[in-house]
């Protein structure tokens, strides 16, 4: 028995209560277009930073017979060209992201009781009472320390893993595994919602617009990156590798249409075109082939100029001699949490903006 | 021929702000175009005019396209810190800040906007009369500021997008002893230098080819992506970075800091190649330039920091205009810095030879003959 199979029992042995309850009737898989069940079971698969292998298998699968070439690359990006056609042809690269915000576990103390670290943005705040789940299966409970400081809200040093264990030997996870959230994905409307939406919404959207592209004029390299959450990490490998003449990268852009938001970005106003985020500005030469996208399909759109949020980006950007790179947000509510929500139409939106700008004349 | 205080006002009046260069790159591409054999422009928009080997003085002869001379690059950021839009709220502008402000700075200033069209503006805020007594003794966050172009609502929506951005509305001041102030003369002062540097050059007989590159990016950039993408383009055997530093000033007197007027900053450190200190420091003792030393740790916070680990690693140096109220809108500096940081690149540009080169790459490191030694041993 290999060891993830002996945890994965004594998983089941341990926590037959913590199992994930069924789906709803009402909130049936069978009610959801194709491409919906598509970016559901994208969000439901295990892939936090640095373990993405079961969501780069489920979207090699879903790209098979799209592109002209897939290969996975030495960091675990998994790349896709769809050759052009045009005789002006350039070499876009587009990516999305593969991994998800998570946590790993750092250290178990002798009642099995687990600390960690985050992979990604996890905000302490958000996690006591949330699940979160491992590679075997295995489900833990974020809980917080009840004596000291008022404001261990904000130290992630006060937060704890019950797996259920007794002792650190019993314990069913070990130091330096990952998991991620838990939230059911759920749709209500046009509001998608579900953990991992966020980034598993863009790597659909790749996926869809490989899948509804007729002819490219460009050669286009989808490229579902690894170790996105955790500093773009697998994103200048792969422009280092391609050096295409643009780059656009899928991000994701705060929402805040809510009670005390204190930006003017909206769910369902259309993707945000980004000015800039905290570690690049966006390439004005880019900025105008996205602006053109929009007028040529007619999608709205909105702009985001706050230095906010560091995406894939500015290691493309640096890449070699320098790469002209532009960026489109998602926009999402509840960013890095197990409720991440983002508006059908907005992914709608991209996927006409993407299809436009491979199949544009010139660029 | 132009004096320095034009060359400056002309550079410190283009608009400029990290990453929306157009402006002031327009205006040093036709520089450019008179002082270099070639000019090129990086994909992410820096400009380098090559400078061709010449081993005789004398007119311009016609140069080579390609060249095996070594290459010096110098280079000085072309960008500047601004503001962009982030919001119209009933006609009013609201910003955040490109680069890192002295935000305390900001109310009360003009500003140009530079929308559809440039339109003028005033940075306001609520009057000292309804403020709070704990309010009037704290600077104003950004927040509280807005910028009034006298437009309705609906023209400034026409006219301004979120995403535009915005310099202040100040052109270069001439103060007595050959001194002046605007803002960002971080880093035209640099830019100054390196025009002049290139002028200097025009018959100044080398053996290194002359790279001169005005990079985008430095200011809000944590990656310095134009210098390390345009110094990974031209690999060269040096990169020399021209920059401001703080100079001492009413309240920062530290007599580590160099002096506005007394000579430009060489800097050491462990950013800074030991060669090319040397080399620096006697360029500017043959040609007696008042210089002074600069010590950095570790990071001098220039493309110097970024350049020195580009591609295989360049040795890297950097020589500084001494500045008072960096980041401010009356950033000050002495014309005879400038004019001495290119007297004294000139003397280093026209000192370089081949063994220079050599000895930077490889040829003389410990570890080709050691090498070597193990593969004789082998055999
Ligand atoms: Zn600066």
């Amino acid at each position: 028995m290999t060891r993830k199979e002996n945890q994965a029992a004594r998983a089941r042995a341990h926590f037959p209560a913590f199992d994930l309850p069924a789906p709803s009737p009402t909130h049936a898989a069978d009610a959801l277009t194709p491409f919906h069940q598509l970016i559901k079971r994208l969000s439901e698969t295990y892939g936090p930073s640095g373990s993405e292998e079961a969501v780069r298998e489920l979207a090699r699968a879903e790209i098979k017979g799209l592109a002209d070439q897939i290969r996975v690359d030495a960091f675990g990006n998994l790349i896709a060209l769809r050759k052009g056609a045009g005789n002006r042809r350039k070499k876009i690269m587009v990516t999305a992201p593969l991994d998800e915000p998570g946590v790993m576990v750092t250290f178990l103390d002798a009642r099995g009781f687990a600390r960690f670290g985050m992979l990604g943005a996890v905000k302490p705040l958000t996690l006591p009472g949330a699940r979160c789940q491992f590679e075997n299966g295995v489900i833990g409970v974020f809980g917080r320390e009840t004596r000291g400081a008022a404001d261990t809200e904000k130290d992630a040093d006060a937060f704890f893993l019950d797996v259920g264990a007794t002792s650190a030997q019993d314990a069913p996870v070990r130091i330096g595994d990952a998991a991620c959230l838990v939230g059911e994905f759920r749709a209500a409307g046009n509001l998608l919602c579900g953990k991992a939406l966020s980034g598993r919404a863009r790597g659909a959207i790749l996926i869809e617009t490989l899948r509804r592209l007729k002819r490219a004029t460009h050669d286009v390299y989808c490229v579902f990156t690894v170790q996105s959450q955790v500093g773009a990490r697998g994103a200048g490998a792969a422009a280092f590798a391609l050096q295409p003449d643009y780059a656009f990268v899928l991000d994701a852009t705060p929402a805040q249409d809510f009670p005390g938001g204190d930006t003017n970005l909206a769910l369902g106003k259309g993707p945000a075109i980004l000015a800039q985020d905290e570690k690049m500005i966006a390439s004005a030469a880019a900025r105008q082939v996205l602006l053109e996208a929009t007028r040529q399909t007619q999608t709205p759109y909105q702009i985001q100029a706050h230095a906010r949020g560091g995406g894939e980006g500015a290691p493309i950007q640096a890449a070699r001699e320098g790469t002209v790179t532009g960026a489109l947000g998602l926009p999402v509510r509840y960013l890095h949490t197990q409720s991440e929500m983002v508006d059908a139409r907005d992914v709608a939106n991209i996927i006409e903006i993407l299809t436009s700008v491979f199949a544009a004349k010139t660029l | 021929m132009p004096t320095l205080t034009d060359t400056l006002a002309k550079l410190s009046a283009a608009p400029g702000v990290s990453g929306h260069e157009n402006a002031v790159r327009a205006l040093l591409v036709r520089e450019f175009q008179k002082l270099a054999d070639t000019v090129e422009i990086t994909p992410l928009g820096s400009v380098i005019g090559i400078l061709r080997a010449q081993t005789t003085r004398g007119p311009r002869a016609a140069r080579p396209k390609s060249s095996a001379a070594p290459r010096l690059l110098v280079e000085a950021h072309m960008d500047q810190i601004g503001l962009i839009v982030t919001d119209i709220q009933d006609g009013f502008i609201r910003f955040e800040e490109i680069g890192y402000w002295d935000s305390r700075v900001l109310p009360s200033q003009n500003v140009l906007v530079h929308g559809k069209k440039t339109l003028p503006g005033v940075i306001g805020a609520r009057p000292p009369h309804v403020l709070a007594a704990a309010e009037r003794k704290r600077p104003l966050a950004l927040a509280e500021l807005f910028i009034d172009l006298g437009l309705s609502d609906a023209r400034a929506r026409e006219l301004v997008s979120v995403g535009d951005v915005i310099t202040l509305d100040r052109a270069l001041l001439s103060l007595q002893n050959e001194m002046v102030a605007s803002q960002a003369l971080d880093n035209r002062a640099g830019l100054a230098a390196l025009l002049e540097f290139l002028r200097h050059m025009q018959d100044t007989p080398r053996a290194w080819d002359i790279y001169a590159v005005a990079n985008v990016n430095e200011e809000d950039s944590p990656l310095y992506v134009g210098a390390q993408t345009a110094a990974y383009a031209i690999q060269p055997h040096i990169a020399i970075c021209l920059d401001v530093t703080h100079a001492r000033q009413v309240g920062l007197s530290d007599d580590a800091l160099p002096e506005a007027g007394q000579g430009p900053g060489i800097a050491r450190g462990a950013n800074v190649h030991p060669f090319v200190f040397d080399k620096l420091r006697q360029a500017a003792r043959r040609r007696a330039l008042p210089h002074q030393i600069t010590v950095y740790g570790s990071d001098t916070e220039t493309n110097a920091w970024i350049m020195q680990v580009t591609g295989d690693g360049i040795p890297t140096g950097l020589v500084e205009i001494p500045l008072r109220y960096m980041h401010s809108a009356v950033e000050t500096i002495a014309l005879s810095d400038i004019a001495r940081a290119a007297e004294l690149l000139q003397e280093f540009a026209a000192q370089l030879n081949a063994d220079d080169a050599r000895a930077l790459r490889g040829e003389t490191f410990v570890r080709a003959p050691a090498r070597r030694a193990r593969a004789k041993r082998r055999r």
